[in-house]
């Protein structure tokens, strides 16, 4: 049995993996500040898009985008901005997007990306 | 990627044009909207965001800022929906901006995307016409309304993909006619006809359709005066275009126009219950909405039970009665509406309603009578010219009487009375025989010298004031006017005697 943070971390492996077939180019990963954390930062057709990446086991518990609750969208918001800045994009277009993962195990896992999910 | 779309909004019951600027940035996804929009219009957002959605268009991933021209003037309402819509498909392109400065577009959103009926479509119609605009794109729902004004094109339109196709390559799917043919002849559901006997009432009534007098109508319940109240606009003479459009103007700011009937000609006739506020009675609100003087404005008011009115609301009265006009100052604007009303009393002669009735026998005393009628105060009384007493009728009568003139041989007297005074008045700034005071009273209240002695004689023998003496020459005038004579006689005066019941020791108590 998997523990929470691995079930975690091998969800955002499958995200990446999901995003390069995708054509999007994987900028960071696990960027931390002192804010909080975003899973992954990646860029594809002028939009560096912020991701946020959510495992579950199985259903009985909603859909894994409803954990995105509204508190966490501006944690994920305020790390976004910090990244911004630190950075120092200016002309950029931004997006956050939120990959729900259902893991059962190696064979059998699913993977849902919403584009856009929220804004502030 | 700015864009520029021009949008319109009611204050008051006039218009003005309201610019709304889109602009579409790069940076976090955001959608804010500015320029003193309130609860309604924020709202908007998500109403804009899901009807572009629905009506297969992409609602942009950029930092979306709209703002809303001229800045300093609170904006209230849905009607920007269409608006905002429309300048975020021009800021991405979606729509051919070529045109779009010549129309003024208003119109609620709903989720799905078609469009929601809205209020204020005829003042925004008259403005774009005064603007120079080519047209008005606004929800099918207004269409009838907007098309009143004439050298104006109005685009009906009933969805957002609609709209967008109709500024791509203007085409309309949905057709809703708009050609308004003008009607002015009034439709009454009430007539004269139907009131039996009171020749008295009727004939006092015509009087003061006439002048244009305020009445107030004392009787016994169940006597017919709110029936025969009723039936005052009826003899009114016809709304002319102008009028006709100040009424349905103000009722199509507050959302009143009756469905199907985009102008209104008939003249409102507006009967509150006595438990009205102020605020009810001339308008309020934090930014104020027209109450119902100027819902009556043109037509009549009618206030039923005038003693059981709260004092302060007759009070206010007093001033939209001498302008014709209610000017309502707030802490975020003053806006002034019109209020030319007729005002039409009833109210009982004593608390048990049957003092002076033949039959019944009346239980007051003769405090509670005198205490019943001073609840009208004294400065109200004086806007009121005619008195009239409406006595219960006998059931044979009820049974008897063959029906009276209709409606329409009233009104026929009635025009012809108006036009006199029209002809008398185009010099002065008043419009009927009501209005006149002092001067105008001298100058075209000639008696002849029977008519002089009889009134000196009722002055005397009745101990009428002074004040009196000004409302009588004015009624006889009136009456004069409905008999075509230039010069007032002693028929006229006599008459005009009579409707000066108030004045008389009998209800003085």
């Amino acid at each position: 049995m998997l523990t929470r943070q691995e079930l975690g971390q091998l969800g955002e492996k499958l995200a990446v993996k999901y995003l390069q077939q995708q054509g999007y180019k994987i900028v960071e990963q696990n960027y931390y500040c002192r804010l909080g954390e975003i899973d992954i930062i990646a860029f594809k057709d002028d939009y560096l898009v912020f991701i946020e990446v959510k495992t579950k086991r199985n259903q009985n518990f909603g859909s894994p985008w409803v954990e995105v609750n509204c508190h966490k969208q501006q944690k994920i918001h305020q790390v976004a901005r910090h990244y911004i800045s630190r950075q120092g994009y200016l002309e950029t277009n931004f997006r956050f997007d939120v990959i729900g993962v259902f893991y059962s195990c190696s064979q059998d896992y699913q993977l849902s990306h919403l584009e856009n999910a929220f804004s502030v | 990627m700015i864009a520029k779309v021009i949008s319109s909004a009611v204050l008051g019951i006039e218009a003005y044009l309201v610019q709304v600027e889109i602009d579409l940035a790069r940076g976090l996804p955001a959608f804010n909207l500015v320029g003193l929009p309130d609860t309604v219009v924020k709202e908007s957002r998500e109403r804009v965001r899901a009807s572009i959605k629905n009506s297969s268009f992409q609602f942009p991933v950029k930092r979306i800022t709209v703002n809303l021209a001229p800045a300093d003037i609170k904006k209230e309402g849905a009607a920007y929906d269409l608006p905002i819509a429309i300048g975020i498909l021009l800021a991405q392109g979606i729509v051919d901006s070529a045109e779009l400065e010549d129309y003024v577009i208003v119109g609620e959103l709903s989720l799905n995307g078609e469009l929601r009926e809205i209020q204020g479509a005829l003042p925004m119609a008259i403005l774009a016409k005064q603007e120079g605009k080519r047209g008005l794109i606004l929800p099918a729902a207004n269409a009838a309304e907007a098309a009143v004004i004439e050298g104006i094109e109005v685009v009906p339109v009933e969805s957002l993909s609609e709209t967008v196709n109709f500024l791509n390559d203007g085409t309309l799917e949905s057709g809703v006619e708009v050609d308004y043919e003008l009607d002015l002849e009034p439709d009454y559901s009430f007539d004269f006809a139907e009131v039996k006997g009171q020749q008295a009432a009727k004939r006092a009534l015509e009087v003061a359709a006439a002048g244009g007098h305020n009445v107030i109508m004392i009787g016994p319940p169940g006597a017919g005066k709110t029936m025969l109240a009723r039936r005052l606009p009826t003899i009114l003479p016809q709304l002319s275009l102008e009028e006709a459009i100040e009424v349905t103007k103000i009722y199509s700011i507050v959302g009143l126009l009756p469905a199907g009937e985009p102008l209104i000609t008939t003249r409102p006739f507006r009967s509150p219950h006595h438990t009205t506020s102020n605020a009810g009675m001339i308008g309020g609100g934090r930014i104020p909405q027209p109450g119902e003087v100027s819902l009556a404005h043109n037509g009549v008011l009618f206030l039923d039970e005038l003693p059981e009115f709260n004092r302060n609301v007759l009070e206010v009265l007093r001033q939209p009665l001498e302008e014709r006009e209610v000017t309502i100052s707030r802490a975020l604007t003053t806006l002034s509406y019109p209020a030319g009303i007729m005002l039409v009393a009833a109210c009982n002669p004593c608390p048990c309603g049957f003092f002076g009735d033949a039959v019944e026998k009346c239980s007051c005393t003769q405090y509670q009578i005198s205490r019943y009628l001073n609840k009208v105060s004294g400065p109200l009384l004086d806007r009121i010219d005619i008195h009239l007493e409406v006595p219960r009728l006998e059931p044979e009568v009820i049974s008897r009487a063959p029906s009276g003139e209709t409606s329409a041989q009233i009104r026929e007297r009635v025009n012809k009375a108006r036009t006199i005074q029209q002809q008398r008045f185009t010099q002065e700034e008043i419009n009927c025989n009501a209005e006149m005071s002092g001067r105008f009273l001298e100058e075209y209240c000639n008696l002849t010298s029977a008519g002089e002695e009889l009134l000196k004689g009722a002055l005397q023998r009745l101990n009428l004031s002074a004040r009196a003496y000004d409302r009588i020459l004015k009624l006889a005038r009136s009456i004069a006017d409905l008999a075509g004579v230039a010069e007032i006689g002693s028929d006229q005066v006599a008459e005009a005697i009579q409707y000066r019941d108030l004045d008389r020791d009998f209800f003085k108590g």
